[in-house]
């Protein structure tokens, strides 16, 4: 499981990293949220992560981290859908996911990144039309 | 010897030129047997791709019937989850050995022993935090969500792989008859197990390569794919000739202290064909 955890309620969203103080921000900062479903069961790289785009920060949150579950109930509300992107993707990239001994592992990690790191991503991602997302998580 | 001009100078492992050239028929031995492993990934594919499709199509219309059914959540969510496990075991075992335990040893360690079971399912979601009572939702989702299941880029993948692997396969079938052909006769046998051990070790070293690069994302597609197999394949192929000769060296070792190697005959002894028909 990834360190750290993400604290949402009605309002805000709090992302706590290892190593990092908390970072707060109000719900309604969000500009637009990605729910990816990576890889395959397969090739056994399969795994569900989000995107929360706010205007000068990402954050990447696995669908496995601590509070990801209050997150997907916030997400699925009314108010969001009309934000929500639902895409498949092949990997993620390397930078993106958890280490295991300083290797780039498989699954995703609990992070902030840059607003110009969704350009690594926006190419490959196919986007999902027919489905909402109370359908996929 | 001097490097000719517009010749490219390699450097590899070995002391003397007769290891040197051992180390090289090694990997080319590989290679044929990564080559053909390739070769038969990238036919492979294509019909994965085909068949985990209908098989999720069955699957969801089973699904479909057990819910009209009234089947409790529980139960469709522990059915779901095994068939969904079942469906990617049988794929994974379509593409190989090598492939094959590389990707359970991947689910087994991500998920414990068992993998993608229902209980280790439950237990990692309760971690989570998510509520027991809504678990079987949950994984009843999970179960069922879209994924790319043999993407495009693995058929892409595949078609370098069908080609690349037997350009590979050529390319190493000559240099390796050249070596049979121009062996001494008297190291003939034991080279022959070399060369059938390092196919053998190209085999699996080249499908478990190519099995790990798609898992890690590390080349998915195109010449790094290749790469992925011929690099795997020699690596099997040295560790697989080096099987083959220890096994020759065992077999001339039994043969030695057996009858036929103290006396060069085998004595004929009737009791023991009278004894084989009681």
């Amino acid at each position: 499981m990834p360190q750290g955890k993400i604290d949402v309620n009605d309002q805000t969203a709090t992302l706590t990293i290892k190593n990092s103080p908390p970072i707060a921000k109000n719900l309604s900062e969000i500009i637009a949220f990605y729910c990816l479903l990576v890889g395959s069961d397969v090739f056994a790289n399969d795994s569900t992560c989000f995107i929360l785009q706010f205007e000068d920060q990402l954050w990447l949150i696995p669908e496995e981290a601590r509070g990801a579950h209050q997150l997907k109930k916030i997400l699925t509300a009314n108010t969001m859908q009309a934000k929500e992107t639902i895409g498949l993707i092949n990997h993620l990239p390397a930078s993106w996911r958890k280490k295991f001994l300083l290797i780039p592992g498989i699954d995703p990690d609990l992070k902030l990144l840059q607003p110009s790191e969704l350009d690594k991503i926006s190419s490959q991602i196919e986007i999902i039309e027919n489905k909402s997302l109370e359908d996929v998580i | 010897m001097q490097p000719q001009k517009d010749s490219v100078t390699v450097a590899i492992p070995a002391h003397d030129t007769n290891e040197g050239l051992n180390f090289l028929e090694s990997l080319t031995a590989g290679n044929i047997g990564a080559g053909t492993k390739m070769t038969s990934f990238g036919n492979t594919i294509p019909s994965i791709r085909q068949e985990y499709k209908l098989l999720i199509e069955k699957f969801e219309r089973d699904l479909h019937t057990r819910q009209t059914k009234g089947t409790q959540p529980k139960e469709l969510a522990r059915w779901a989850v095994n068939e969904r496990k079942q469906i990617a075991k049988k794929m994974r075992a379509r593409q190989g050995g090598g492939s094959q335990i590389v990707l359970e040893l991947r689910d087994n360690f991500k998920y414990g022993l068992g993998g993608r079971s229902y209980e280790n399912l439950e237990k990692r979601a309760l971690k989570q935090g998510i509520p027991e009572i809504e678990i079987p939702e949950a994984l009843l989702k999970k179960a069922t969500k879209p994924n790319s299941g043999i993407s495009k880029a693995a058929i892409d993948g595949a078609k370098f792989l069908k080609h690349g692997g037997r350009v590979v396969v050529v390319i190493s079938i000559t240099a390796t008859a050249y070596t049979l052909l121009t062996a001494p006769e008297d190291q003939l046998e034991q080279i022959l197990y070399q060369e059938a051990g390092g196919i053998a070790g190209g085999v699996v070293g080249g499908g478990t390569a190519v099995g790990l690069c798609i898992l890690f994302g590390i080349a998915t597609s195109g010449w790094g794919l290749l790469a992925c197999g011929v690099i795997g394949g020699g690596a099997g192929g040295i560790a697989g000739a080096e099987a083959g000769s220890r096994i020759y060296l065992l077999k001339e070792e039994y043969i030695q202290n057996s009858d036929i190697g103290k006396n060069g005959f085998e004595v004929y002894d009737p009791s023991k064909f009278s004894k084989s028909l009681q």
